[in-house]
């Protein structure tokens, strides 16, 4: 047995040329290391950015103001696009993230308005309203198999008229000077909002990374099929993964009332998915699920800001920022894409030689 | 009633086995009461389209459920409404696609649904270097030559994609591993590694079903041969005792 063990180990089994063998054996290296490809090159265009606006702008005044006031500005969104990058991991799509942000502002100014600027119950309220909102998105995709799209579509509309309904439309104060320190305020010159983003996207990074629950969540966005097969509870994974877009959107409505010092329902909220869908797929992330990482979308995050705030100093029109936004989400895919799509081709063609021989098979 | 001529029909509970199924699909009856055992070893299950073969393979991986009769493993009855359950109690299905996640590695499908962990401050953390180091002692064991327990499953070939999912079942110890036409999508290479690949585990005293069409292959691979007909099992033929001549008479029915 041994000695036959051996010889079937010498011949070469599948019947590939070695080329395509040793390109396989390769294979893991393109394939461990593209989030890694990505993040390089996300880091490389963040560095290119900089040092173009850098000089543009005449240097240390630039660095000075603005890379804090990038943070500073990307800080709300990265806190959003954290919740929406593992919604997209685990293979869906939360639209209704912008909506759920300025819902929870709204609440926030709401409840405080009417409780003698009570911030704990305001806060508890904000949580709570993310939170409920977030699992109204889960059950839906979740346990009554509604397409994502869709049911964050719909719920995308409702949050947002509810906050209109609860604010009557109007701008509502909010009295707390706590808030206005998160929103405004800084800790040895970093401003607090970054330091929320920070441990946010860290806490989630890490468990995505290497908890068993982070590694679920790619095993059930890559194949659901398989997931169910393996005896991974789908539904349960997909319904947390809305429940903490919720939970992220709430932080985030909290960071923009701190910032604004008003509830807001559609300043500053509304169009926030989409920068932040944006953000993740600049990260790396694909629509299909299973795939990209926290932290590639929150270079993807920072490149958005560093675009927007560069453009602003350099005096290019606004409408110009959204052009250019939009051309570097293109670029970007193309890029990804390149090098994803040589390994498309290549399952293609290995799914078209089975499905030759399977009917060869049976003639 | 059942015709069994193989010679080691004496022995303890089987592993699995089929008692009286029957399923009919409007007026057309695909099973008729089939009632068999599975021993230790290799069973080939061969028969003209139509004659009940895939159907019999999907009550027993629990993809579909009978109108009547059971599956029991080690003696008892099971009432499967899934492959999930099926493969709870120890019956591992080789599928072409479904069962494995594309995005991930080899190692991390093998582990799938059953990752080793460790915890670290209170959280359930995966050992990824554990499930490599596992996978590969795992992956020498099946014999066909993997590019790496890291690779990504997407770039595997199809034989390559069946040795995984052959190295989580011996992993976990199946029961029964039930193949539907295995070799079907594969070149004639890796049908051939694939087949003693399956001959090996056979060979270890592993329950192995499979349903295959091309005849002589099956007289020389299989140990017990199950030839169906219009949905019931017509015969339990000794594949060392029987020719193709005899096996295609018995499949057309002519003899």
């Amino acid at each position: 047995m041994t000695a036959d063990e051996k010889q079937a180990a010498q011949t070469p089994e599948d019947g590939r040329p070695a080329g395509a063998r040793r390109a396989a054996r390769l294979g893991w290296l393109a394939a461990v290391s593209r989030d890694l490809y990505v993040d390089l090159a996300l880091l490389a265009a963040l560095a290119v950015l900089l040092a173009v606006f850098g000089v543009a702008s005449s240097g240390r005044e630039f660095l000075e103001t603005n890379l804090v006031s990038i943070l500073d500005a990307g800080s709300i969104l990265g806190v959003v696009t954290v919740g929406e990058v593992i919604v997209m991991i685990s293979g869906n799509l939360d639209i209704s993230v912008g909506s759920n942000t300025g819902l929870v502002s709204a609440a926030l100014a709401v409840v405080m308005a009417h409780s003698h600027a009570n911030l704990a119950l305001g806060l508890l309220a904000a949580v709570a309203v993310g939170l409920v909102a977030g699992a109204i998105n889960g059950v839906a995709v979740a346990y009554a198999r509604v397409n994502s799209v869709i049911a964050t579509l719909a719920t995308y509309s409702a949050y947002l008229g509810v906050a209109l309904l609860v604010t009557n439309g109007q701008e509502v104060g909010i009295d707390s000077s706590a808030l206005g320190t998160l929103g405004t305020g800084r800790l040895l010159s970093v401003p607090y909002l970054v330091i929320v983003l920070i441990v946010v996207a860290t806490i989630v990074m890490t468990l995505m990374r290497h908890s068993l629950g982070g590694h679920r969540v790619y095993a059930v966005g890559g194949s659901q099929q398989a997931s169910l097969m393996a005896g991974i509870k789908v539904q349960r994974y997909l319904f947390v993964m809305f429940l903490l877009s919720g939970l992220c959107a709430a932080i985030a409505g909290v960071m923009l009332a701190g910032q604004t010092g008003t509830a807001q329902p559609t300043e500053g909220s509304v169009g926030l998915e989409l920068t932040a869908i944006t953000a993740v797929l600049l990260g790396g992330t694909g629509l299909s699920g299973g795939t990209g990482t926290v932290f590639g979308a929150i270079l993807g995050v920072l490149v958005l800001s560093t675009l927007d705030n560069g453009l602003l100093l350099l005096g290019v029109p606004a409408f110009w920022q959204e052009v250019a936004t939009g051309a570097v989400l293109m670029i970007a895919v193309l890029l990804q894409d390149f090098s994803g799509h040589r390994n498309r081709l290549r399952a293609m063609r290995a799914a078209r030689r089975r499905a030759q021989r399977a009917a060869g098979a049976t003639l | 009633m059942n015709p069994d001529r193989s010679p080691d029909s004496a022995s303890a509970v089987p592993r699995l086995a089929a008692a009286g199924l029957a399923k009919e699909y409007g007026h057309v009856v695909a099973l008729d009461s089939v009632s068999v055992e599975f021993k230790p070893g290799l069973t080939g299950i061969v028969g003209d389209n139509g004659a009940g073969k895939s159907t019999l393979m999907r009550i027993l991986s629990g993809v579909e459920v009978a109108d009547g009769g059971s599956v029991l493993v080690d003696g008892r009855p099971q009432a499967f409404a899934s492959a999930l359950d099926a493969r709870l109690a120890g019956i591992e299905s080789l599928y072409q696609d479904l069962a494995l996640v594309d995005t991930m590695s080899v190692a991390d499908n093998i582990f799938l649904g059953r990752e080793i962990t460790r915890r670290v401050l209170g959280v359930r953390t995966v050992d990824r270097r554990r499930m490599r180091q596992e996978a590969d002692r795992v992956l020498t064991t099946v014999r066909i030559s993997m590019p790496s327990s890291r690779a990504g499953v997407r770039q595997l070939s199809g034989g390559q994609r069946q040795a995984v999912a052959i190295a989580r079942a011996l992993h976990f110890k199946a029961r029964v591993l039930l193949l539907d036409e295995p070799t079907a999508a594969l070149g004639p290479r890796e049908t051939a590694a694939f087949l003693s690949l399956i001959r090996h585990v056979a060979d270890r005293g592993e329950t192995v079903v499979m349903v295959g069409h091309n005849l002589p292959q099956m007289l020389e691979l299989t140990d017990r041969l199950l030839v169906m007909r219009a949905g019931r099992v017509r015969a339990t033929l000794n594949p060392k005792q029987t020719t193709l001549r005899e096996l295609a008479e018995l499949m057309v029915g002519s003899a």
